[in-house]
């Protein structure tokens, strides 16, 4: 990351509980990055590691039994000290999301050009026939083909990938500086997913357009990301360039995680390695690495002090007590 | 030898939809094939109508020589232990109400298999096959992790010794590291047990896994069939080539340096398919005939594989469909 004025978002020490039935979830613990103009991060972790959560707490989206603390920086404002009102003019305009599933973010009795005009309308202030003009642009711009003939279309007369494609439309209809996309291939065929994930490219070569990438498939963190950050039980574990955390991972869990996937460009004959055990669900932050339980590394001090998350042996940043020597070239 | 399951021009109309429009596939004794394909590809009802959880249409489904396509249910029950499947989400497949051990053991009671201290002994017996501590079988499946639950599937699945397992996405709904332990629990419970098994996914990662041969399916019908270290190296069929160009490779120095297929358009409507090859309205190699005959799958090459492609010669030489791509314009 480059230094100080060059950040366009900067997450510091980002907590998050949320006070259940069950009793209290910690479900991000000092969480930190950052992110500069027109660079793509992709947030890494499996299911309860706290990504999907860190990115709905950017702009104050959580539900209010979320209790959310730390500093975010957004263009030099800090978003949690910002009025609802104010926050609201930053989504959709400088910030924007894409989920999942878009077919419950989109509206089913409204047209695609409706929609996407009532974007342009609210934030741009565009008069009917301008957002008209301007929403064809933007279909066209997400690879959607004949789309004057598709701005009179419903969404359940499209398919799930163009579906995603409007939803990404929407989102950069002002030309956000940052796009918040949590997992928006995840539910689509991979013939469909590599057009989306073009269509990211595209955003960002076209309009400069920052991505936050949440996601759990290092397949596509492989295709697009430049930075990674692994998440593992709320905390932060790894960061570092795309390249070097898949070459040379510091962190064991990131190992780990880098060996269960199955790779059809090696054939795994001896099986694949696992992780044993299961994440843990915390109440508190323990003082202790919330990897240790699992981890063949793991010794006294692991167990009994937190690790802080800093500069490795291979320039990563990684929360670790041992992380994992840099492998000596042959 | 009796090959463990033969498909024979299966046809399963939901309607007006072709699911599935006349498939041919053989899963050897002991063999793991793997059925790719996407959404609306007739995947899973392929499986579905192997282990005759929808009434077939047309065609034969031979397990272990004999065909249950078209029996009566009747007829069909007690053939049932011999062929079983999983499914993707273990929670909406497990009865809630039930101890583990008593899921487990239901096939057993079902086909009256054993007395009741056997039927017992084989539950723990399982339990320790798939991984799971003997003191689950008084849980529920809700006090159970996802991983769990699809071991507590696979132990129900195979309690009654089938010949035949069919594997509909069993991990697709698993975190990555899950997925790691379920899919090698798969692999080596079929090396340790021997039955065969027809392994259903979109995932090609978990099918160059575990599969020795692997069918690719589009639009109802198959394209390709062929072993596993053949398709993975030489996709001869454009789909096939343009699926294993779109799987993205956890590896961003391996992934970026390659060329990739993106196709245009959306997979066609089962209700309506193209005339002549189905794949040839995406197809960014397609000539004039592939709108008009349909490509007959067919022997390829040397080592026995099957292609439903024109432009694929009888020596297995296949378009590069990757050179028929514009270059990447906005290189990263």
């Amino acid at each position: 990351m480059k230094p100080g004025s060059d950040r366009l978002l900067d997450v510091e020490e980002l907590t998050v509980r949320f006070g259940t039935e069950d009793g209290a979830v910690l479900a991000v613990d000092a969480a930190s990055f950052a992110l500069g103009p027109g660079e793509v991060l992709a947030l890494v972790g499996e299911s309860g590691c706290g990504k999907s959560v860190t990115a709905l707490a950017l702009t104050g989206l959580l539900p209010r039994s979320a209790a959310v603390s730390g500093r975010i920086t957004f263009a030099g404002r800090n978003l949690p000290g910002l009025a609802e009102r104010e926050l609201r003019r930053i989504r959709g305009r400088d910030i924007a999301y894409v989920f999942q599933e878009p077919m419950t973010s989109l509206n089913p009795v409204l047209t695609v050009g409706r929609q996407i005009g009532e974007v342009l309308r609210r934030h741009q202030g565009m008069g009917g026939s301008a957002a008209r003009r301007r929403a064809a642009e933007l279909l066209e711009l997400v690879g959607i083909p004949l789309p004057h003939r598709r701005l009179g279309e419903y969404p359940h007369q499209l398919s799930g990938g163009m579906r995603q494609r409007v939803m990404i439309a929407m989102a950069v209809a002002c030309r956000p500086r940052l796009l918040v996309a949590d997992e928006p291939t995840t539910a689509l065929d991979v013939t469909v997913q590599a057009g989306i994930l073009d269509v990211l490219r595209t955003l960002r070569a076209e309009i400069g357009t920052a991505v936050l990438l949440i996601t759990h498939d290092l397949g596509v963190v492989a295709d697009i990301a430049e930075r990674v950050v692994v998440m593992y039980a709320g905390r932060t574990i790894e960061e570092a360039h795309a390249e070097a955390l898949f070459a040379r991972p510091s962190h064991p869990y990131t190992r780990g995680l880098l060996d269960a996937v199955p790779n059809p460009a090696r054939h795994a004959d001896g099986g694949l390695r696992e992780i044993p055990g299961r994440v843990p669900v915390l109440a508190t932050s323990p003082d202790a690495c919330t990897f240790a339980d699992r981890c063949g590394h793991a010794d006294g001090v692991c167990r009994t002090r937190r690790p802080a998350f800093a500069r490795g042996p291979a320039g990563h940043l990684v929360r670790c007590w041992h992380p994992l020597a840099v492998p000596v070239p042959p | 030898m009796t090959p463990t399951l033969e498909i024979v021009d299966l046809v399963k109309h939901f309607g007006p939809v072709r699911a599935v429009d006349g498939v041919s596939l053989t899963v050897g004794v002991g063999e793991v094939v793997g059925l790719v394909g996407e959404s609306g590809s007739g995947k899973s009802t392929l499986g579905r109508c192997v282990t005759r959880l929808v009434p077939v249409t047309s065609g034969q489904v031979r397990i272990r020589g004999r065909d249950i396509a078209l029996l009566s249910r009747r007829a069909l029950r007690p053939l049932r232990r011999d062929f079983t499947i999983v499914f993707q989400d273990p929670s909406s497949s497990l009865n809630p109400r039930m101890t583990v051990g008593d899921i487990i053991a239901e096939p057993l009671r079902l086909h009256r298999l054993g007395s009741a201290a056997t039927r017992r002994a084989r539950v723990i017996d399982l339990l320790d096959q798939v991984g799971l501590p003997a003191d689950v079988v008084r849980r529920y499946p809700h006090e159970l992790s996802g991983g769990q639950r699809q071991r507590v599937s696979l132990a129900r699945a195979l309690s009654a010794s089938p010949s035949l397992l069919v594997a509909d996405e069993p991990t697709s709904a698993l975190d990555v590291s899950v997925q790691a332990s379920v899919l090698n629990l798969v692999g080596r419970l079929q090396r340790d047990l021997g039955f065969a098994c027809l392994f259903i996914t979109h995932d090609l990662a978990s099918v160059e896994f575990l599969a020795q041969r692997v069918a690719v399916m589009y639009l109802g019908l198959l394209v390709e069939i062929a072993d596993r270290a053949e398709l993975f190296a030489a996709p001869r069929h454009p789909y096939t080539q343009a699926l294993l160009s779109a799987a993205p490779i956890p590896d961003p120095a391996v992934q970026r340096a390659r060329r990739r297929i993106v196709l245009s358009g959306d997979v066609p409507s089962p209700v309506d398919p193209p005339p002549g090859c189905r794949f040839h309205t995406r197809c960014p190699v397609a000539v004039e005939r592939c709108a008009v005959d349909v490509p007959p799958l067919r022997p390829v090459g040397p080592a026995g594989a099957l292609v439903a492609c024109h432009l694929v010669d009888d020596d297995g030489t296949a378009p590069e469909v990757s050179a028929a791509m514009p270059a990447p314009s906005l290189g990263s």
